[in-house]
């Protein structure tokens, strides 16, 4: 699952398209539930 | 294999949650850099709490996640695609890096899509599979999914199963621990640059001791929990003239700090020996005060850490429903109290610090409730005597008691039901993981098992076996579902006999699932169990039904080991409890008159 870090710089265009969606779909889903959980901590339960 | 000394091991550690889980992982990361020196680690945290892995000198570097930057950013019109833009950009120096080894110990939802993004030989904690599943797939990992993250009782502090997971990942993939502990690590843990000799006019004198309250998360109720602090340090203050008392607290607890004052009242008193420094959110002048101090008290699990780690003892005030045993204090000689069935209040704050501050030797000769009575002038004799709070002792176990902190409970109160599961289920999970022991049932006492969890235990005996009954179908299930389909030359194309047999073989399977949940809803006390087996079967990771069926017999088993010991935990508590009878007792004899 690991990425290849030009593909992020958008240096090249993977030949595999899946690939390029993988990686976006990492990183939305990342950015996406990284500004949902701005406020949990999961190990000790502190308040923000 | 011993560990090579010129080989370095290039870790990354990704820690998102807040302050006390960044300094828990530190704390583990200290043992890890003990014993293996040769440990290159990058600390991935949230900027705003970076400061504190900033300053320690064996972190080799600190990777600053600008969370607040990327909210501004997404509210913005059209943040959408910038934020995506600066995430991108943020990653890319992640992602250039061949990691030897990656540990999530952030165990968030958000966190497991960063791991599956850096690539790295192993990794430790949450990811994400090629179809974007949740995936974590060791051990310990799985075991923080399925048993505490899912609020099932367990009795093993974070910071033991973080330091367990690494040392035992690093054993297996950098070899054999040094032979000695790197002189790399100073015990001093931070490089501070801020001595607050003076502060705003005002010292932290050495001629004093200090002790520090820190405001924040307690089970003080919210409104009251300044007021209670302020009489508390009144208290102390008049009963104790040696002592100085500091206030710490971000800029959020200024009002906590303006009821404290009111409260306190005595303007002289508080000019002459109490020091504010609520307000104040640099982390140096924060770990500097707070090591200078001889105690915390606090509720604040970032505060309590901190103090753990810079050797400063702490009364910990623990919400009811905190799950303390798992983050409180890490050491010896800590203090935790948490109320029974009203509220802390000062005088009771006082009592148990006046308690812990007594000399060791002192608390080993008098037990606290004797303490308790004697402050209460209540009769020593007096048997239903029960205080309004449960008061835990920390001491960290010898390697051959198992290790880790534990907290001694040090006033009498009979145990429950859940007090008794979390010892069982951390005794299982220390089978499971670490594949060894300690002396089952060290941790009980007669004295404490109550004819309410006697009944409660047989009650569960009856469930577990029901259980266990289950589980050992589903494994032979599983091992004839694994047969069958070894036999296949492709998943896909099969006789339909075959087909018929295996879709009974996993429709079976289902049926014993539903039937352990529906057990469950008469026993939650065995709600770990299924919680880890769903964890268990949903991290299944074979490429054919034969392995995966091999996978789920393994799993099973595993469970069924687990029941197993559980079962024997009942088994012992139940003797313990029955009457012995008096041996070795010297009949008396009558007195011939003289």
């Amino acid at each position: 699952m690991a990425v290849d870090a030009r593909l992020l710089q958008g240096q090249i265009v993977s030949e595999d398209e899946s690939e390029k969606k993988d990686v976006e779909r990492l990183l939305t889903e990342f950015l996406k539930a990284l500004l949902a959980e701005q406020n949990i901590s999961t190990l000790t339960e502190e308040s923000a | 294999m011993s560990a090579q000394a010129n080989a370095p091991v290039r870790i990354l550690v990704i820690q998102l949650g807040h302050l006390g889980d960044t300094l828990q992982s530190m704390m583990a990361l200290r043992a890890a850099k003990q014993l293996y020196p040769q440990l290159e680690i990058t600390f991935v945290a949230r900027q705003s709490f970076a400061s504190a892995a900033k300053k320690v000198p064996w972190i080799n570097s600190v990777v600053e996640l600008p969370i607040r930057s990327l909210v501004e950013t997404s509210l913005a019109p059209e943040g959408e695609a910038e934020s995506m833009r600066q995430i991108a950009r943020w990653v890319i120096p992640l992602v250039q890096e061949r990691w030897d080894i990656v540990f999530n110990w952030t165990y968030s939802e958000a966190s497991s899509y960063l791991a599956a993004l850096v690539p790295a030989k192993v990794r430790f904690g949450y990811s994400r599979s090629p179809d974007m599943q949740l995936r974590c797939i060791d051990g310990w990992s799985q075991y923080i999914q399925g048993v505490v993250q899912s609020g099932a009782p367990q009795n093993i502090h974070l910071t033991d199963i973080l330091t367990t997971q690494i040392l035992t990942a690093l054993q297996i993939h950098a070899g054999d621990p040094a032979a000695e502990q790197s002189p790399d690590v100073p015990k001093s843990f931070f490089t501070l640059q801020f001595a607050p000799q003076t502060y705003r006019g005002q010292s932290l004198d050495h001629s004093s001791q200090w002790i520090a309250i820190q405001f924040g998360t307690d089970s003080l109720a919210d409104e009251t929990s300044a007021k209670t602090w302020a009489q508390f340090a009144k208290a102390l203050l008049q009963e104790n003239r040696s002592y100085k008392i500091v206030l710490l607290g971000d800029e959020d607890q200024s009002p906590a700090y303006r009821e404290f004052v009111a409260e306190f009242g005595s303007p002289e008193l508080l000019e002459a020996r109490v020091l504010s420094m609520v307000g104040q959110a640099n982390f140096d002048l924060w770990a500097s005060v707070i090591g200078q101090c001889s105690w915390l008290c606090s509720g604040d699990s970032a505060a309590i850490h901190l103090a753990s780690i810079l050797g400063t003892r702490v009364l910990h005030v623990a919400a009811a429903e905190s799950r303390w045993w798992e983050t409180g204090p890490y050491g010896n000689g800590h203090y935790v109290m948490t109320p029974t069935d009203k509220a802390l209040d000062s005088k009771m704050i006082y009592q148990i610090w006046s308690y812990a501050n007594l000399p060791k030797i002192a608390t080993q000769t008098m037990t606290l409730d004797r303490y308790l009575k004697s402050a209460a002038s209540i009769d020593e004799t007096q048997k239903d005597f029960e205080p309004a709070m449960r008061v835990f002792r920390s001491r960290i176990r010898s390697t051959d008691e198992g290790g880790g902190v534990q907290y001694e409970p040090i006033t009498e109160h009979r145990q429950t039901e859940q007090e008794w599961l979390s010892l069982a289920v951390g005794h299982i999970a220390r089978s499971w993981y670490c594949g060894w022991t300690p002396k089952l049932g060290r941790e009980l006492s007669r004295v404490t098992l109550s004819p309410a969890l006697l009944q409660s235990l047989r009650k569960l005996e009856e469930s577990a076996s029901v259980m266990v009954r289950i589980i050992r179908e589903s494994r032979t299930t599983s091992t004839a579902l694994a047969f069958k389909s070894g036999r296949l030359k492709s998943d896909r194309v099969m006789s339909v006999q075959r087909r018929d047999d295996l879709q009974e073989l996993a429709k079976k399977l289902v049926e014993l699932e539903s039937l352990a949940d529906r057990l469950i809803q008469a026993e939650p006390l065995l709600a770990c169990f299924t919680n880890l087996s769903k964890v268990l079967m949903h991290n299944l990771d074979g490429d054919n039904l034969g392995v995966i069926a091999k996978q789920s017999a393994s799993a099973y088993r595993q469970l069924e080991e687990g029941l197993g010991i559980l079962g024997e935990w009942v088994q012992y508590t139940l003797r313990l409890a029955k009457p012995v009878p008096l041996t070795n007792v010297k009949p008396i004899r009558e007195e011939k008159p003289l």
